[in-house]
């Protein structure tokens, strides 16, 4: 290797053996950029450049950058050769670098097998929020609803409209907090609504079925649906909301 | 660089300063391949070969040009190492670069997600059905019209098998969806259990029209079925048995 001046030559001049050799020792071992002067000089030339290329470049480490804070690639310690070739398009938009089990890189998604198992825990879950379901705060995917109270007996307050992804939806009515509920006097019906859709009825009464916080669990497609309450023989009972939201 | 052809020397040839100058314009500032005839010429040569190879190359951008150009570049503001993984991944994987630089394909882990990132429409679906799988969301057929139930039964319609990971499972009688008849639960006298696997695991004495249960049991299938012990005239119209983890 060079680490010195590899000096002009002027017509006349004697060829000193030194001169020579200083030839051999640029040429042998570390192979180092020179200026136009000859000299070693850190970054004072390419290796080939953009319209005259090495073929291949056989190296064992690769390291970019200043001696300070290098970047540096080294070949794997596999038993085998393998070679990361790069995917030939580029990912349609911000992807994850996958490689598979011959080497071969692509882009893609994170699939469920993927991710070692157990390993999302509940705090990675976004925050479910609460929305009261009307038609100014309807519930988005992901939420909760919580209508207004049934309060004075006024059952068009048991309305929740949501929007859901497809996973099984719980509608609930529940207490409001504000005080006991029960049902006023004899016998009737609650039926829960999707959309115009009767899902249930349910029989209470005054008696031991007295009681009317029921659930259901709805098993439907994704989609926006309103979820509501009717009743039939005897006025709503006050101090309820509905809840809905997805499993 | 230089674009000189670098010519063969001859035995009793004279050597004028040009020809030692040629060489030194080869080797300063760009250094570019040559063919075997000493003239510039793209693609023409190596550097090293698979068995004399370089120990390092230290350059500060590396530019791989093919069909479109890669271009390695230092950016780091201090020393980072990117070493390729000494073994390839057994299946799929994405590909990291760990804090010491090193470049790694391994599963996904808890401490790569931010808190809080995943919304409900990217956790899968839970379907439901009788027999559900890890994940699902278990509903018996539902009991229909029982007519009058007496002594100690087990209610028809209410079996529901569950795979579970080892979350606790919420069990819950609930009116049967599709409103084929008005639900009705009711009896003077007994005890409606929730069964797991044979073992009663919550007993609640009637009347009660909703039985809601939160199981805490160990990972694997298990099968939930309604009883009644005790029963006198009960009627458990059009129920369904729930169950699904939590």
């Amino acid at each position: 290797m060079s680490v010195g001046t590899v000096l002009k030559r002027l017509a006349g001049m004697t060829g000193h053996a030194s001169w020579f050799n200083d030839w051999k020792t640029a040429l042998v071992q570390d192979i180092l950029p020179m200026d136009t002067s000859g000299d070693d000089a850190d970054l004072a030339g390419s290796i080939g450049n953009s319209s005259f290329r090495f073929t291949t470049a056989y190296l064992q480490k690769l390291v970019l950058g200043s001696a300070a804070t290098p970047t540096t690639i080294q070949a794997p310690t596999l038993a085998a050769d393998f070679g990361y070739a790069l995917p030939s398009a580029l990912p349609g938009a911000k992807s994850t670098v996958i490689t598979d089990a011959s080497g071969n890189i692509s882009f893609g998604p994170i699939t469920a097998n993927e991710i070692v198992a157990q390993s999302l825990t509940q705090i990675k879950l976004q925050a479910r929020s609460v929305h009261a379901g009307t038609s100014g705060d309807p519930v988005p995917a992901g939420g909760i609803g919580i209508s207004a109270s049934s309060g004075g007996g006024t059952v068009g307050n048991l309305s929740v409209i949501i929007t859901t992804t497809g996973r099984p939806v719980k509608i609930a009515i529940q207490p409001d907090g504000s005080g006991i509920t029960t049902w006023a006097a004899g016998s009737g019906n609650v039926l829960i609504y999707r959309d115009a859709t009767a899902l249930i009825t349910q029989e209470v009464d005054d008696g031991p079925e007295a009681s009317p916080y029921i659930r259901i669990i709805d098993n439907t497609v994704a989609g926006t649906y309103t979820y509501s309450v009717q009743v039939s023989g005897a006025p709503c009972p006050p101090n309820c909301v509905l809840a809905v939201y997805e499993l | 660089m230089s674009y000189d052809i670098i010519p063969d020397r001859q035995d009793g040839q004279i050597i004028s300063q040009e020809w030692f100058n040629v060489l030194q314009r080869t080797l300063y500032q760009d250094f570019v391949p040559r063919s075997a005839a000493g003239v510039v010429t793209d693609l023409a040569g190596t550097l090293g070969t698979s068995a004399i190879r370089f120990a390092s190359a230290f350059v500060s951008k590396m530019i791989l040009v093919g069909q479109n150009a890669v271009t390695l570049l230092s950016g780091a503001t201090s020393a980072y190492t990117l070493t390729l993984p000494a073994a390839l991944p057994g299946e799929s994987s994405p590909f990291q670069v760990d804090n010491t630089g090193q470049l790694i394909t391994h599963g996904l882990q808890a401490s790569d997600f931010s808190d809080g990132f995943l919304t409900l429409d990217l956790l899968q679906l839970r379907p439901v059905s009788a027999s559900a799988a890890a994940g699902e969301t278990g509903e018996s057929s539902g009991t229909g019209s029982t007519g009058f139930l007496n002594g100690n039964v087990t209610v028809s319609g209410t079996s529901v098998a569950l795979v579970t990971t080892g979350r606790p499972v919420r069990v819950e009688l609930m009116p049967t969806l599709g409103n084929p008849g008005t639900s009705q639960l009711f009896m003077t006298a007994g005890v409606v259990n929730i069964v797991r696997d044979g073992t009663t695991v919550a007993s609640v004495k009637m009347p009660w029209r909703h039985f809601s249960f939160l199981d805490d049991v160990a990972a694997g299938s298990h099968t939930y079925v309604l009883t009644i012990t005790g029963a006198n005239n009960a009627i458990l119209h059009y129920c369904s048995l729930w169950a699904y983890e939590t």
